[in-house]
């Protein structure tokens, strides 16, 4: 089974070091790994180590490969990686969108061979319910359809990692809602998925596992329900919450207020 | 709902074929266009050879094209060796330089970007001011083609020295900018400095050659610039996938399986060598580099592989439409195109960034 897996990466930015040493157990395909955490956590610093856009030391596993030394290009198909949102200005409509992807996907043999570029397109657009706005120039979307052509662009090739960047930071709720469950749907068909959320509530319904890193570090990670406790959001948030479970199994976070730690070291 | 694909997956419903027939009437629009362009550009190329001040008919023109012994000596030669050379000229530098703009542009992901950005039209222009001024030529060739020759290795080498700094900080697309930008101003400083030492004669000559002139044009640096340039664009043309990947955003177009900073480099290559050219032998001739691009834009779109040829095509109507109003606005004073180049290009420039504001 091609699982991703992190060991002791350290990664940063022209002489800052963000991760200092991240270590994250086998991610299946099929499972959602939600990385949350408060600002310059450097959560987005730990997609693009493994989307390869930064030089990273240790080791980073997909399947039996050791990737940290491909460059990004040579990890398309592999590995897809959805910024956080579209440039404006496009000019570009849905279709022609993936079709673009396409064409420089083909060029590394990621796409289907002896089916046209076009048909790869339109089935891909189909298949998640975009053909409504496929000719649609991006730049007239509203913010949920934009993320949805985002998406479409990012599942070409047929990866097996997609990495997405507070893909849902952009949407309100109903469409964050609806995105992740869209999300969900492609990670049941058996794509690995790490995704970067603030909105812990949102992270623990829709994703498998969390992973809380905080200052470069990981400071928590495994099931919702036991990682999003009322100490780590004190810890790792400065927020004091109470954490319950609602009869559906729902974790509800109830912030009361400033933590006991940031109110002492305000005091100090 | 399944996301994955496989041969079987890929069954297409009534609406998919629809998408990808509808995708086909909007290509076949787009290649419409470029015949559109294509047919106005060639007929504003006759239409300027016509224009000038010796009473040469069109009539006159079309015959002598097709069979020049139909025409006298004089105005075999007022065709052949002044009328032709340069609207094949206007028509060449038109297309160099839309097509140098759009690649810069969307390269550096900046709008305003254009092949002079970076300095490759100053570096040009100190160039042909050394030669002028130090009076030095190259044995066998004219004194003229020193300056051309001069403009171009100082062309290239700016590029070349731009993307030595740049990769000093990691080549990313804001520093070469900011290198350019600092570029530009370094070489105008010393243009200047050339020009204030210089005589009196070689100042005149020096801002003569940087106001961009057509009638520097002959058969030779015609042949010269037609030769870069039907090497140059098919290549431009070959990286358009990767262009119009890279349009939608650095990150992401990696993530397609984009080689970056190799489309980057290759892209400044191809840029420095049409620029470096089609200044070389004409001078600086701005915003046909920034608006043809623009223009080409708003009639075909961002796809790369039609937007590629609306902007040469785009630049070239653009710059033949100069030449032609230069000619017919001041009929015997021989006003150098790049003047008037500029005097069209502010405000359709500014037209276009008052269209843009308001569709935001």
């Amino acid at each position: 089974m091609t699982a991703l897996s992190l060991r002791d990466v350290h990664a940063g930015y022209a002489g800052k070091p963000v991760l200092h040493g991240v270590s994250l157990p086998d991610v299946t395909p099929g499972q959602i790994l939600a990385l949350t955490g408060p600002n310059a956590a450097g959560k987005s610093t730990v997609l693009k180590a493994i989307g390869g856009f930064l030089p990273v030391r240790g080791t980073i596993m997909l399947g039996p490969d050791d990737i940290t030394r491909l460059k990004p290009f040579q990890r398309a198909g592999k590995i897809s990686y959805m910024p956080q949102a579209l440039p404006r200005g496009v000019g570009l409509n849905v279709f022609e969108s993936v079709l673009a992807a396409l064409r420089i996907a083909g060029k590394h043999g990621a796409t289907i061979s002896g089916l046209s570029l076009e048909r790869q397109a339109a089935a891909l657009i189909e298949n998640l319910d975009l053909g409504d706005i496929a000719l649609s120039n991006i730049d007239t979307l509203s913010g949920g359809q934009k993320q949805m052509a985002a998406l479409a662009q990012a599942l070409v090739g047929n990866p097996s990692v997609l990495l997405l960047d507070e893909p849902t930071s952009a949407l309100d709720l109903r469409h964050q809602d609806e995105f992740m469950r869209v999300i969900r749907s492609v990670a049941a068909s058996g794509t690995i998925v790490v995704v970067v959320l603030h909105e812990l509530a949102l992270a623990a319904r829709m994703s498998d596992r969390i992973a809380v890193l905080s200052k470069g570090r990981i400071v928590a990670e495994g099931l919702p329900v036991e990682v999003l406790s009322r100490d780590i959001l004190a810890d790792v948030w400065g927020i004091d919450a109470e954490v319950t479970v609602n009869a559906r199994g729902s974790l509800l976070i109830d912030v009361l207020g400033p933590s006991r730690n940031v109110i002492k070291k305000e005091i100090e | 709902m399944t996301v994955h694909q496989s041969q079987s997956a890929v069954m297409l419903g009534e609406n998919g074929e629809r998408i990808i027939a509808r995708h086909h009437r909007l290509s076949i629009k787009r290649g419409i266009m470029l015949l559109c362009l294509l047919t106005v550009a060639l007929l504003l190329l006759f239409t300027d050879i016509v224009t000038g001040p010796s009473g040469l008919t069109a009539h006159a023109v079309l015959g002598g094209l097709m069979d020049p012994t139909s025409l006298d000596r004089i105005d075999a030669v007022i065709l052949y060796d002044v009328r032709l050379p340069a609207a094949l000229m206007a028509l060449l530098v038109g297309a160099a330089l839309a097509t140098a703009g759009v690649e810069m542009q969307t390269v550096l992901d900046n709008p305003l970007a254009s092949p002079f950005t970076l300095g490759v039209s100053s570096a040009a222009a100190l160039g042909a001011a050394v030669a002028i001024v130090t009076g030095a030529s190259i044995p066998f060739l004219g004194a003229n083609w020193l300056v051309s020759a001069n403009a171009f290795v100082f062309a290239i080498g700016s590029v070349a020295l731009l993307q030595l700094l740049t990769s000093l900080r990691g080549g990313g697309s804001e520093h070469l900018v900011l290198f350019g930008i600092a570029l530009v101003f370094s070489f105008n400083a010393a243009i200047s400095l050339l020009q204030f030492y210089a005589s009196a004669q070689s100042v005149q000559q020096v801002v003569f050659w940087m106001m961009g002139n057509l009638q520097r044009a002959d058969w030779t640096n015609v042949s010269v610039l037609a030769l870069v340039t039907v090497v140059v664009l098919p290549l431009s043309w070959l990286a358009s996938p990767q262009l119009t990947a890279l349009h939608l955003g650095e990150e992401r177009a990696m993530s397609f399986g984009v080689d970056v900073r190799r489309l980057r480099l290759f892209s400044l290559i191809r840029v420095s060598l049409l620029t470096a050219t089609a200044v070389a032998f004409v001078g600086t001739i701005g915003f046909i580099g920034l608006v043809g691009p623009h223009i080409a834009r708003m009639i075909i779109g961002e796809d790369h592989r039609f937007l590629i040829p609306a902007s040469a095509l785009s630049g070239g109507v653009l710059l033949l439409g100069a030449s032609i109003a230069a000619k017919l606005l001041v009929p015997d004073a021989n006003l150098p195109v790049g003047i008037v180049a500029a005097l069209v290009g502010v405000p359709v420039f500014v037209a276009l960034i008052l269209r843009q504001g308001r569709r935001r």
